[in-house]
């Protein structure tokens, strides 16, 4: 008996049994998987890396960009008194001695120091007079309070070092800041600075009045004599260590507030028109919400963004940054630069 | 004759049937583990790249921090010709506060060394650019005499030169920026 020709053509063709095909598509699925998985990792993490690099960037061209603003500038130290008795309910106007120095809208701490100690923000400086308008009073967590002719007012944007730097009195100072130099006593919150720089506002050639710099500041129509510029942080968004679930400033609690903010420059001049502001980094600066300058990297050491030394014309920035996040963990880093103001600072 | 070919094939067929050796399975699954291992080290490869580039940008931040502090000290200084460098010296100098010798914080110091800044301040008008490795333009006069023949200009210097250098390592390589601060009396 001759074997049929469809027996004979089966044996020919071997191919594959059921059970090799399943354990073949079984094991590439396995390979397949693993592959997209890892893929996908990978992906991830790369562009997380490149957010970390792009935000290092930025703050390195912030960095730059405020050395080119103010390196031939001369620093002010906004400091005055009242110049009247301030009630605690009055939100409209508050008379000083002196504006020089203070920002078009921003804050001020009377009684720094004292037990009536009181932030308050404003809008503008006043029309009339020499004063600021449209108060929000008791801010950053203080109580709204009375206060006598005569009280000091500081910019809450300063941070300056204190005279006594040997064992001060800890009424004396708001916190202790590490430096190059070693520690600081220092007073303020260190949001900004205020400066004039050199302008040369009808384009002569010459950035001299006589034989002194003609000052001012580049506000929205240009150039512009008398003008002044500050370089200031702006809290923009609220974050919470709970929602982050992620212990930003390592201090060992997940129950801080924190603000992401901006650094811009800020300029003014008399006239209301020419106010500017043009930011320099997108809102990824951290400050602990009602406390600002305080320690950020618990090393036990607060960390003013703004570390203003008129006698050295020594401006120290200092910033933490939300760089991005590592597999879901937000990356803190820290950012520090010393500018010389060769013009020193203003009398 | 015409049962051959069967016969022929039954004896062929397991050579054909053979499948996949052993050597076969693991050299396929060497090539698809290094494959593997191949893209689950791409991250972290461009990690330690950024980390490069972060390092390199925390040391010119730290060459410039340096640089511009020590023109702050030196406006600071006292105007007195005979006390001004001595008080650069005392922030500065191999004795003072800081001193010369500064860590930095994230970076890591050259092999054997503790320290990653390091601030030189000269004050020999007769030393050369080649004994300093930098290019200061030295000998030069320091204390305004005209001459350059003054070893030691502590008590009298209106011009110090200054060399910032700092050295870092990172990924096994170690790395060096300099900088040259003139610090002028006011």
């Amino acid at each position: 008996m001759q074997p049929g020709p469809s027996s004979s053509h089966r044996a020919h063709q071997g191919g594959f049994t059921l059970i090799e095909v399943v354990i073949a598509f079984t094991v590439m699925t396995i390979i397949l998987l693993a592959t997209s998985s890892v893929l996908r990792r990978e992906t991830r993490g790369i562009a997380e890396l490149q957010n970390i690099g792009h935000s290092e960037k930025v703050m390195e061209g912030a960095f730059n960009r405020i050395f080119r603003t103010i390196q031939f500038a001369r620093g002010f130290t906004p400091e005055t008194t009242l110049s009247s008795t301030l009630n605690a309910s009055e939100t409209g106007q508050i008379a000083l001695g002196s504006i020089t120095g203070f920002p078009d809208h921003g804050g001020l701490v009377v009684d720094r120091g004292e037990a009536t100690e009181e932030a308050i923000n404003y809008e503008a400086h006043a029309t009339v007079g020499t004063g600021v308008l449209t108060l929000d009073r008791g801010a950053e967590g203080t109580q709204s309070r009375g206060h006598n002719a005569g009280s000091s007012v500081i910019w809450s944007g300063l941070a300056y070092p204190i005279a006594n730097q040997t064992d001060p009195d800890p009424s004396e100072y708001d916190g202790t800041t590490d430096d190059l130099r070693g520690d600081i006593y220092f007073i303020g919150k260190g949001l900004g600075l205020s400066y004039q720089v050199p302008v040369d506002p009808a384009h002569s050639g010459s950035y001299l009045e006589g034989s002194e710099p003609r000052w001012g500041a580049q506000v929205s129509g240009g150039e512009v004599t008398g003008a002044y510029g500050a370089v200031v942080y702006v809290p923009s968004v609220e974050i919470t260590e709970a929602d982050r679930q992620f212990d930003l400033n390592e201090d060992g609690d997940e129950d801080d507030t924190f603000y992401l903010g901006r650094v811009a420059l800020q300029s003014w001049s008399t006239d209301p028109g020419d106010s500017l502001r043009v930011n320099l980094t997108p809102s990824i600066i951290l400050q602990e919400k009602g406390a600002y300058g305080s320690d950020m990297d618990a090393d036990g050491f607060e960390d003013p963004m703004f570390l203003w030394s008129p006698d050295q014309a020594r401006l120290r920035l200092r910033f933490f940054v939300l760089t991005g996040t590592v597999n879901g963990h937000e990356v803190v880093r820290r950012f520090e630069n010393i500018i010389h103001l060769s013009n020193g600072s203003a009398e | 004759m015409k049962t051959r070919p069967a016969i022929i094939n039954r004896t062929r067929r397991p050579a054909h049937r053979a499948g996949f050796t052993l050597l076969e399975v693991l050299i396929t699954v060497a090539v698809l583990m290094v494959g593997l291992l191949a893209m689950s080290s791409t991250s972290v490869v461009v990690n330690s790249l950024r980390r490069s580039a972060s390092d390199r940008a925390r040391a010119h931040a730290a060459v410039q921090a340096i640089s511009q502090d020590l023109l702050s000290v030196a406006r600071a200084s006292s105007e007195d010709p005979a006390l001004w460098a001595g008080e650069i010296l005392a922030a500065y100098g191999p004795d003072g506060s800081p001193g010369n010798e500064l860590p930095i914080t994230g970076l890591d110091p050259w092999e054997g060394s503790d320290h990653i800044a390091t601030v030189t301040i000269i004050t020999d008008e007769t030393t050369t650019d080649g004994e300093l490795g930098c290019n200061l333009g030295m000998p030069r006069d320091l204390d305004g005499d005209g001459l350059a023949s003054n070893s030691d200009v502590t008590n009298n210097a209106s011009l110090l030169p200054a060399i910032v250098d700092v050295r870092w390592r990172h990924a096994g390589g170690e790395f060096e920026i300099r900088q040259a601060v003139y610090l002028l009396r006011f």
